[in-house]
């Protein structure tokens, strides 16, 4: 109590009422002729300490001025992200706060999925134009996005650790609003370069920082349970995830403006009577590039005017537009992407920000209490040494992690085949719900049912990042990333899952089964996907020591980049593989079936290959249109498009269980050695 | 043959006091 008080009273020395009492007595003591040594003594400390102030602030204006130090330096710097030495463990949960703001910021990366499909209807707005950016060509930005965040945190890991939490946190939320930003624009302006430098380029720099940045501050508060404090600061990333495709919705929906409905459409074009009456239809011209415009003769419709021509298909994926089938003008709706993707890196470039300048990290020599007592009360060798690993300040590093040790590249195996399977099913799930399963229930899989399972997605990656990771603190994280080997046997039944649904529609019968199946196993791999990102730091930290973790934790992040890119790559390849053999299929068919529907749908001869590819890459001869000209037995192609692409994805699952199986065996033999 | 090699050379079990201790004395080449 005295102490405190006296700290108390040497602390108000330096206040103004103080010094201001100190003048007064000496002003006092003057007039009377009266002065006690102490009075005297304390009025010297208090011009000193004037004295000295003045000339630290003056100092410190200098080191601002002359150094060109920025002052929000003094704010963001490490020095100021670090707390005491003596900072209480159980406080050590307010730090998790700022690190969850920062995931739930960019979680929203992986939702890039969310943003395509109106991406690649940016001009057609209700059906793709010629003109609009094709899948082939917005995929890559998703890849290109990895790359660019496997290059930042292998080459920024070290940097990250250096400059603090709180500045590498601010970097990265820049980079992710000005990503969004710079997409948005590109997508105004219909520039896709500009798609590849904000989504592509700044999104990469900023996934990059702003992932690793909260996970490694996290680790160090939480040593001794390292899985769980991964687990928390990653679920807020998949949260991130979970709740960006709804706020995506309610925002495209409330931008998105209907295009100018032109007429209804036959494809033979010309007036039918119906009910007495002579309804006109638009009748449309295709163009040498593929691109259709309204014809010359036709009876509605400006002539010359491009249009595109929405099915019925077509116009059940769109929601918060009440349009029906038939023919629109190009160029005059919105699809509401560009201002949707504008507002959000305006809100998360902030919350992104405002978490970063409340992070903070531990004392290097801040130790949880548990292990202090532990260490302490044990004073045996050998519990040191288990008990070391629970530090900040031990680790192997990087360079000698990479080069030296066989864990290290096996880790990356197993996270590159883990990250490859769940990304081919992440990025192929929703098209397979909406092609294959809305087709044979459409009154169950509709728009809404299609966001809530992206959602699901999200939620199962948040659920997996955080339940794995704590399971893991009590299983083993070896332990679990052998379980994560059950994507095999999921992803590889898929395919027969497709199958059974659409004969079962066939039939006329729905069974739901297939549905929920394909639901819960897609949602439970999804977990594996999660799970395998938030063990793994937390892995790297217990293996290699946490000192240079980060480090460590960004090169084993190259893995996701590979993957990112291999996977959206070969899928890219394999669906194009299978829809072209689709496409010859349904020919042969129709061929068989008759010879000129073709030519007089879509006024190509049927054995005219090279304009049979033009009108496919044109998008104006589709799947759907083929299976209207094919007879009644033909059977439907798009169930099968993704058997590849899922055992593709089950085959990269099984480096997994290679990793888990190398890795027992080196452990059995050294136990047998020993 | 090349599993045996793997398995006594390539992917040795990791102490990471061991490797510490090796790499403060200046044994193992970076």
């Amino acid at each position: 109590m005295m102490s405190a008080c006296s700290s108390i009273l040497s602390q108000s020395r330096h206040c103004w009422w103080y010094r201001r009492r100190c003048y007064h007595f000496a002003s006092i003591a003057s007039l009377r002729g009266s002065v006690t040594i102490q009075h005297h003594e304390e009025y010297d400390n208090c011009k000193r300490n004037k004295k000295y102030n003045t000339a630290m602030n003056v100092q410190r204006r200098r080191d601002i001025s002359t150094n060109n130090k920025p002052v929000l330096n003094n704010v963001l710097s490490k020095e100021a992200a670090t707390a005491p030495i003596d900072y209480p463990t159980s406080q050590r949960f307010s730090a998790l706060p700022p690190a969850i703001g920062i995931h739930l910021a960019i979680g929203s990366v992986y939702v890039y999925s969310m943003w395509t499909p109106g991406m690649s209807k940016a001009l057609g707005v209700v059906a793709a134009a010629p003109c609009d950016w094709t899948q082939s060509e917005l995929l890559p930005v998703f890849s290109c996005a990895a790359v660019v965040l496997g290059v930042t945190t292998s080459t920024l890991g070290g940097w990250v650790e250096k400059s603090g939490p709180r500045m590498s946190g601010l970097l990265g939320s820049a980079c992710w609003s000005g990503a969004l930003l710079t997409t948005a624009a590109g997508i105004e302006t219909h520039t896709l370069p500009l798609v590849y430098l904000g989504y592509g380029f700044l999104g990469g720099v900023g996934w990059g920082l702003m992932y690793l940045t909260p996970v490694t501050a996290a680790m160090k508060w939480f040593p001794d349970k390292r899985g769980l404090a991964t687990g928390i600061a990653l679920s807020a990333f998949g949260a991130g995830a979970a709740f960006a495709p709804s706020v995506i919705h309610v925002l495209v929906d409330h931008f998105a403006v209907a295009p100018e409905f032109v007429g209804d459409c036959l494809l033979t074009g010309g007036g039918v009577e119906v009910e007495g009456v002579t309804k006109a239809f638009v009748e449309l011209t295709t163009l040498d590039d593929g691109s259709q415009v309204v014809a010359n003769t036709s009876l509605v419709g400006e002539p010359g005017t491009p249009v595109v021509v929405a099915t019925e298909a077509d116009v059940a994926k769109i929601s918060g537009m009440s349009n029906c089938p038939g023919v629109y003008a190009i160029g005059t709706g919105d699809t509401g992407v560009s201002k949707a993707m504008a507002v959000l890196g305006v809100l998360y470039g902030g919350l992104g920000a405002i978490a970063s300048r409340f992070m903070k990290i531990p004392h290097p020599q801040w130790t949880p209490e548990r292990a202090v007592t532990y260490g302490s009360a044990h004073d045996g060798k050998e519990e040191a040494d288990a008990n070391s690993n629970e530090t900040n300040n031990i680790g192997l590093p990087a360079s000698y992690v990479t080069t030296n040790t066989m864990q290290f590249p096996l880790l990356w195996l197993a996270v590159f085949g883990n990250a490859t399977g769940g990304l081919a099913l992440l990025s192929s799930s929703k098209v397979m719900l909406t092609d294959i399963f809305a087709g044979v229930s459409p009154d169950i899989v509709t728009p809404a049912f299609s966001t809530g399972y992206v959602s699901a997605l999200g939620v199962g990656m948040a659920l997996g990042r955080f339940g794995w990771s704590a399971i893991s603190d009590v299983l083993g994280r070896q332990n679990t990333y052998a379980l994560f080997g059950l994507g095999i046997p999921i992803v590889g039944l898929t395919p027969y899952l497709c199958h059974m649904a659409s004969s079962a529609g066939a039939g006329g019968e729905v069974d739901m089964w297939p549905l929920m199946a394909f639901y819960s196993g897609s949602v439970l791999t999804i977990t594996f996907y999660g799970g395998v990102f938030s063990v793994l730091p937390a892995y790297i930290a217990d293996l290699f020591g946490q000192k240079h973790a980060g480090a460590i934790h960004g090169k084993a992040l190259t893995a996701w980049a590979l993957s990112a890119v291999a996977g959206p790559m070969g899928l890219a390849y394999l669906r194009s593989h299978s829809y072209q053999t689709a496409v010859e299929d349904l020919l042969q068919a129709i061929d068989r079936h008759d010879a000129s529907a073709l030519e007089r749908s879509f006024g190509v001869s049927i054995d005219d290959d090279a304009g049979i590819q033009k009108l496919v890459n044109a998008k104006t001869l589709t799947l759907e249109k083929l299976m209207e000209l094919a007879p009644a037995d033909a059977v439907d192609p798009t169930p099968y498009l993704y058997n590849t692409t899922l055992y593709a994805a089950a085959v990269s699952y099984s480096f997994d269980c290679l990793y888990f199986t190398l890795l027992t065996y080196s452990q059995y033999t050294f136990r047998s050695r020993d | 043959m090349s599993v045996a090699f793997l398995s006594n050379l390539a992917i040795r079990p990791l102490d990471l006091n061991k490797e510490l201790k090796q790499l403060e004395r200046g044994s193992v080449r970076m």
